[in-house]
């Protein structure tokens, strides 16, 4: 994957060369359209036009040659000659036989036959009309039957050539052509210089990502304008950043679970060696030795074990959830703890209001009960009490565990729930402590939908405070 | 072989194969005008020159006749004649050809003049004959005509 995003791309491949070839195709199809139309609807104009006038006057002409009796070449042109009709390059008149009897061209056809399509279709009694643009000009030609008394007498045929529009029209047509060519050139110039623009962003955001995959996730982005790039870019920096955080978390973690994990490794070859290289080591000091290296072997048990829940936690392993009376998990894990309490010369008081039931694993509760309960007894001062207590308050169920003991500094509150994390180090290792224990409280609570909160006590100690979701019946359900 | 009857038998050869070469072309092309039928006049041509293949045989004015009365070959062409109208004969004296017609009496106006023009411009095309007049037994259906005398197109503009 990253070796394909190594390869060469093809200029055509690129965004920037895409969003070059839509926006002027865009604007070239404008164009297209605004020189076409224009043109197209002029000369529309013009044929109509040219059909209107050159219709009207072949209606002119054939209503003054129908009031003759007869169609004759002297008749025609008598009256030819009284309409006085100029402007047509060509007009024709012919009798019934298409025998031409008056012709206005320079080469007249007078005594011919005009077999014209258009005098043909006259003489069936059709008025026709035609007009096309092209050669630079229009030519427009008309015929119209000339009937007396519903007989057809002849035809009258005009033609018309007219440069002097189309001029005008090409006129236009030109300086469209210009302005368009102008537009174009102006529209790709514009087009390059925004694309790119916008495409030196994104590249920018994709190096950046190269270089925050190769390791260095101090690596930003520098944040330009107020647009989607700009989101994109603010997205990525807050991603990076938490990537960073996750990071430096994570070399934290396998820094201090080795640690943890070399400790008592380095106490069990120390003393071991000490037993081996002993040639005439006592039995009650062997036997010390052997129970100091159990005692460490509890301790890295301990450790893997919640390492390994804590694991489970992160992978997102949850235990099945039931209804769990709060209640009673706490009565038996205080049977559990009373020997430690008793040991350290702690009093347990607790109050547990009935009915208080949570849905969860009993594991889970259980978790969460113990490790804040011998913490409160393992922090404690010789004849200090832990007070517990459960109950219900509207939809949740709270569980408060206080102590008398040595209590928390305000800065180190924050901090408690972290990995391998400890207060007081000596005294927590002496306890026998992980640093792992509010982390896998902090974090079951979190995976009940619950949450924790950890303060100060009155005069001394610390109170920590549990809320779960109550359990809600099927019943209550619905 | 007798040196005498040599040349004749040789040249007896050279006749036979002379004749064979004629006979693999012996056909030639003329120029029948039609009229192009009302459906596909529109803006066009009104009349349309049909090249015809005949054997010179019969004289080519004669096969002209026969080919102006037969039907045309495409359905885009129609004969001028009408129904049951067809030239008979003809005379030819100085270049006025006169033809005799039959059927063709009743024949007026527009629908007279494309027969008349496609005669004419048929017959014209043949070597010889300068101007062609129509007669339907002793009635004069066209005057003596040229080529000159028909417009097939207006070419002022």
């Amino acid at each position: 994957m990253f070796n394909k995003s190594k390869e060469r791309r093809k200029p055509t491949g690129s965004v920037q060369f895409k969003f070059i070839v839509s926006f002027f195709t865009l604007i070239a199809a404008l164009l297209v359209i605004l020189n076409t139309y224009p043109l197209i609807a002029s000369r529309d104009l013009v044929f109509r036009e040219k059909e209107s006038a050159i219709m009207s006057q072949a209606s002119v002409i054939s209503s003054s040659l129908s009031a003759l009796d007869g169609l004759s070449a002297d008749s025609v042109a008598q009256v030819m000659e009284l309409l006085d009709v100029t402007g047509y390059s060509r007009i024709i008149v012919t009798d019934g036989a298409a025998l031409v009897l008056y012709d206005t061209a320079e080469h007249s056809g007078i005594g011919k036959y005009a077999l014209f399509s258009e005098v043909d279709r006259a003489l069936g009694g059709e008025q026709v009309f035609w007009s096309r643009f092209e050669g630079g000009a229009f030519t427009s030609r008309a015929a119209i039957p000339v009937f007396r008394r519903g007989v057809t007498l002849g035809a009258v045929y005009l033609c018309e050539y007219d440069a002097e529009q189309a001029s005008l029209i090409m006129g236009i047509q030109n300086q469209l052509s210009t302005i368009s060519i102008a537009t174009c050139a102006l529209a790709l110039f514009l087009t390059v210089v925004f694309s790119r623009a916008l495409t030196a962003r994104i590249t920018s955001l994709a190096q950046a990502i190269r270089v925050v995959s190769g390791g260095d996730y101090a690596h930003r982005v520098e944040l330009v304008g107020n647009d989607e790039l700009t989101e994109l870019s603010n997205e990525f920096n807050n991603l990076t950043e938490r990537l960073e955080i996750t990071e430096q978390q994570r070399r934290r973690f396998v820094s201090d679970a080795s640690h943890e994990l070399k400790t008592p490794l380095a106490s069990i070859l120390l003393l071991s060696h000490s037993i081996v290289q002993s040639k005439d080591m006592d039995i009650g000091m062997m036997r010390e030795f052997v129970t100091d290296i159990g005692s460490e072997a509890e301790r890295l048990q301990r450790t893997t074990d919640k390492l390994l829940t804590l694991s489970r936690r992160d992978d997102g392993i949850n235990n099945g959830k039931a209804p769990v009376d709060v209640g009673e998990v706490v009565r038996s894990t205080m049977r559990l703890l009373t020997p430690l309490a008793e040991a350290d010369r702690v009093s347990i008081e607790y109050t547990l209001e009935e009915g208080c039931i949570v849905s969860a694993s009993e594991d889970d509760i259980y978790q969460v009960i113990f490790n804040l309960a011998e913490n409160a007894i393992k922090y404690n001062v010789p004849g200090g009490s832990v007070f517990i207590t459960v109950r219900g308050e509207g939809e949740h169920v709270l569980l408060t565990v206080e102590d008398t003991g040595i209590g928390i500094p305000e800065l180190d509150r924050p901090l408690i729930f972290s990995r391998f994390y400890r207060v007081d180090k000596a005294r927590s290792r002496e306890a026998g402590g992980s640093g792992l224990g509010l982390s896998i409280v902090r974090d079951t609570v979190l995976a009940l939908g619950g949450d924790i909160e950890v303060s100060p006590r009155e005069p001394h100690g610390t109170r920590f405070v549990v809320s779960f979701p109550c359990w809600i019946g099927e019943g209550d359900a619905e | 072989m007798n040196k005498k009857r040599l040349p004749v038998l040789i040249l007896i050869l050279l006749l036979l194969l002379s004749g064979c070469g004629k006979s693999e072309d012996s056909t030639t092309q003329m120029t029948i005008y039609r009229a192009v039928s009302p459906a596909y006049r529109t803006d066009g041509e009104l009349l349309r020159a049909e090249k015809i293949s005949f054997t010179p045989g019969v004289g080519i004015i004669n096969s002209a006749i026969a080919a102006f009365n037969a039907a045309p070959e495409t359905q885009e062409l129609q004969n001028p004649l009408p129904e049951g109208g067809r030239i008979v004969g003809y005379r030819l004296q100085n270049g006025a050809l006169r033809l005799q017609t039959e059927g063709c009496g009743d024949l007026k106006g527009h629908e007279l003049t494309l027969f008349c023009c496609s005669a004419v411009l048929t017959f014209c095309s043949i070597d010889g004959v300068k101007t062609v007049s129509i007669y339907s037994v002793d009635e004069e259906l066209s005057p003596p005509l040229s080529e000159n005398d028909i417009m097939l197109a207006d070419t002022s503009a």
